[in-house]
């Protein structure tokens, strides 16, 4: 599954890493929209009805609460499904299910519901107001669930590897700008990775990006712009939004004295909101400029591109509040 | 008056009551008995009560009103002690042989939240102790023959307190959230779970106590989960009747019924998957089958032909809703027909209906076949919980459902065939009553969750 060059794409990374745990552990099945027969509206499961039969890659009918319902079902009963929302956007149906059935089961019961939600999520392809949103800040809050957002093809298959090992209910963010857009020499590691575990993708002093997703290559982009003026930008990939380390956020906070958060879901409320406020709780007495969110306008992502480029973050909004930041 | 003497006429009393032999009235004997002496011999009768095991759980005002002070010829009110003793619940029998000469009083009961300790208690400190304000009835008696008191006379006779009812642990404030009971519905939750095997998987909703009992729940967990007890199933952390216990393969559902639908459509699912032939039931109600989780539930197990029998307990009203504004169907069980599988529409009040209706559904189930669908009629005969007085149901048709009581039904059933006669029925129901007062102790006494802990729990390791 590797390109000519010996690269694996992001979307190649998710394939690998849900094809090694198939095939290491027998519980594991996918279940969604198109994932058998058509392999998956974005070809993740391309092949795996022929490889691993009708009965571990399940076709469902157009009806995601009853879906999550069943692999709530399946994971009570020792199983560990593996649901592919076919756009994050659809996960809205199955709102009911996941907060009520799934994120409470284990703290009103004591039981597991190891379930892994796929969730293709996010904007810049053009798609519009129901094909491209953010839905971290709905479930961040939910307590019960865990959230992972992987920046990079390792830390896709790594991550997802981890997800379905993990013993609670997993939403799984994955770019579909990144799918064909980020590319990792191979192989890939298909070793699973904890969660809970951010990286300092880029080393730096003067100001901390904190970030995730397609806001990581994003930030490097700026990072290494602002280079070129003398500003060192450390970036942090934070990785799992729940768990969140906050560990080594706050520790790059403290040795650069500022930060910026960065992410592509709307201002309000989103998760950047909850980055900052930690930091200022943590961090105070060390920051020298207030912390910074640049974030999606509080409006829905219009499909046309000069709307949309105008809603979203673009690279240059992020260089401005760095530079900002840094300078102040 | 002298210590011996009111230890003397104590003891009378006493006796009195013990041998259900009234005496004369103390003031014929001892015309100076003054009410204060009265109180006195009241608190040495109490006391004795007290350290004989019984709680003190209220006091009574007796005389308020004018009308009846006048009567009496007194000018002040008269105060008794209500020890737990005296507290029978709503519904309950209560044996001639344990009173003397017992008459019945409408009275008012005031629920209080906090303890009223004197002196000084305002009439704003009584308003704020109060949490709620309850009918009663009392049953009096007295001690003195043919009632013929004066005021120290009851004083000295605890206010001529006897028994009291204020309409249940619900009524009482003692449980929290609300009671939902399942009157009526005990045909539909026995018919159908005693079709399964104890390894099948069951998602209940909350008028299916039956099916939780039979299934090995036990009554002190059920009532400890109505107190918020640690040791109900979820550990105080979910009550009512949300719980579940799945060592007993019964899942704990969310109150978003039908959402325990699709749930069981995974562990059918699941038993497919493992070359089990297990089968999953699950219930919901006929408000439920106007939710999308009951549509997509039922066609993804039809679709994908899983070992599902869905039972909807058809009671004719969801909380205030009549069947009519829930559903244009003629009825539920035809709804079958568009998922493409078998619906069957039984009799809730027959269990045996129930069971051979399971019984079919559960073959099919097992022998690969597929889903079934289940209505069993019947009727809600209380409000949607206890705090709904339901008073949008016509009396008539409650009033006609109430000839059909299942348990009597199946009883009458097994009298036809000789297996069980009237004595038999009568000892079994005392044994019950007996088993849920002897829950309700145990529960009482058990410890409520720590919430040191409250954190722990939100994620698996």
């Amino acid at each position: 599954m590797q390109t000519k060059d010996g690269q694996v794409t992001y979307l190649d990374a998710v394939t690998q890493a849900l094809r090694a745990e198939m095939t290491a552990d027998p519980d594991v099945f996918l279940l969604g929209e198109d994932v058998g027969q058509f392999g998956g509206a974005f070809k993740v499961t391309k092949g795996f009805l022929d490889e691993f039969g009708p009965m571990r890659v399940v076709d469902t009918p157009i009806a995601e609460s009853g879906f999550t319902g069943l692999a709530a079902g399946a994971a009570l009963m020792g199983l560990r499904p593996v649901v592919e929302f076919q756009f994050a956007d659809f996960i809205s149906c199955a709102f009911d299910q996941i907060i009520n059935v799934v994120a409470r089961h284990h703290y009103r019961t004591g039981n597991a519901m190891p379930i892994v939600f796929r969730c293709p999520f996010g904007a810049r392809l053009r798609a519009g107001p129901t094909h491209s949103q953010s839905i971290e800040s709905y479930f961040a809050h939910v307590p019960g669930l865990k959230l992972v957002a992987p920046a990079t093809p390792q830390d896709a298959a790594g991550l997802l590897a981890g997800s379905i090992r993990d013993n609670n209910p997993v939403l799984y963010l994955e770019s579909k700008y990144l799918y064909r857009r980020v590319k990792a020499p191979g192989p890939l590691s298909m070793d699973p990775m904890p969660l809970g575990v951010a990286k300092v993708v880029r080393p730096g002093t003067r100001v901390s990006l904190i970030t995730y997703s397609a806001g990581v290559h994003q930030g490097l982009e700026a990072a290494a712009e602002l280079d070129n003026e003398g500003i060192s930008v450390e970036v942090v990939d934070v990785r799992t939004l729940v768990p969140l380390d906050l560990e080594t956020i706050v520790s790059s906070v403290r040795k650069t004295s500022r930060a910026v958060v960065l992410h592509e879901d709307t201002r309000r409320l989103g998760y950047g909101a909850e980055i900052a406020a930690e930091i200022q709780e943590e961090c105070f007495w060390s920051l020298d400029h207030p912390v910074v969110r640049v974030a999606a306008k509080d409006t829905p992502i219009p499909t046309s591109p000069p709307l949309e480029d105008a809603v979203l973050p673009q690279t240059a909004d992020v260089i401005q509040a760095l530079r900002k930041v840094a300078m102040t | 008056m002298p210590n011996q003497l009111v230890a003397d006429l104590a003891d009378q009393l006493w006796e009195a009551g013990r041998a259900r032999a009234p005496i004369e009235p103390l003031t014929d004997r001892h015309p100076e008995l003054e009410v204060d002496d009265g109180y006195a011999i009241q608190t040495r009768n109490i006391e004795r009560r007290v350290a004989a095991g019984a709680h003190i759980r209220g006091r009574k005002i007796g005389l308020t009103s004018r009308a009846m002070q006048e009567l009496l010829g007194v000018t002040e009110p008269d105060y008794g002690v209500l020890l737990d003793d005296m507290f029978v619940e709503d519904g309950d029998e209560i044996p001639l042989e344990t009173m003397v000469q017992p008459r019945v009083e409408a009275e008012m009961a005031f629920i209080l939240d906090q303890d009223l300790t004197g002196p000084g208690v305002t009439t704003a400190n009584a308003l704020a102790a109060i949490a709620g304000v309850l009918p009663a009835i009392e049953i009096v008696d007295s001690r003195v023959a043919g009632w013929r008191i004066k005021l120290a006379d009851t004083v000295a006779d605890n206010a001529s307190s006897g028994k009291v009812v204020v309409g249940g642990m619900y009524r009482q404030g003692e449980m929290l959230g609300s009671v939902y009971t399942g009157h009526w519905h005990e045909a539909i939750a026995i018919g159908t779970v005693a079709a399964l095997r104890p390894s099948d998987f069951l998602a209940p909703l909350h008028r299916d106590l039956g099916a939780h009992l039979w299934r090995g729940t036990e009554p002190r967990q059920v009532i400890a989960s109505f107190l918020g007890k640690a040791t109900g199933p979820t550990g105080g952390r979910d009550g009512t009747l949300h719980y579940g216990r799945l060592d007993l393969n019964i899942y704990n559902p969310p109150s978003h019924i039908p959402d325990n639908y699709p749930v069981a459509t995974g562990a059918a699912f699941a038993f497919r998957y493992r070359g089990q032939d297990g089968v999953a039931l699950a219930y919901c109600g006929d408000g439920s089958t106007s939710r999308g989780d009951f549509h997509e539930a039922l066609n993804n197990a039809a679709v994908m032909q899983l070992p599902c029998i869905f039972v909807v307990e058809n009671n004719q009203y969801s909380y205030s809703t009549p069947l009519k504004l829930t559903t244009a169907s003629a009825d539920l069980a035809s709804k079958a027909a568009a998922y493409g599988m078998p619906g069957e529409r039984v009799d809730g009040i027959d269990v045996l209906a129930v069971h051979h209706a399971t019984m079919r559904a559960v073959t099919r189930a097992r022998a690969g076949d597929g889903p079934s669908l289940i209505e069993a009629v019947t009727m809600r005969m209380h409000g949607h919980a206890e705090h709904d007085p339901a008073d949008y149901v016509p009396r008539d048709m409650l009033a006609e459902w109430a000839k059909r009581d299942p348990v009597e039904k199946f009883a009458a059933t097994l009298a036809g065939l000789g297996v069980l006669g009237e004595e038999g029925a009568k000892t079994i129901k005392e044994e019950v009553h007996q088993v849920a007062l002897n829950a309700r102790e145990q529960a009482l006494a058990d410890p409520l969750p720590d919430p040191s802990i409250v954190e722990e729990g939100v994620y698996a390791d």
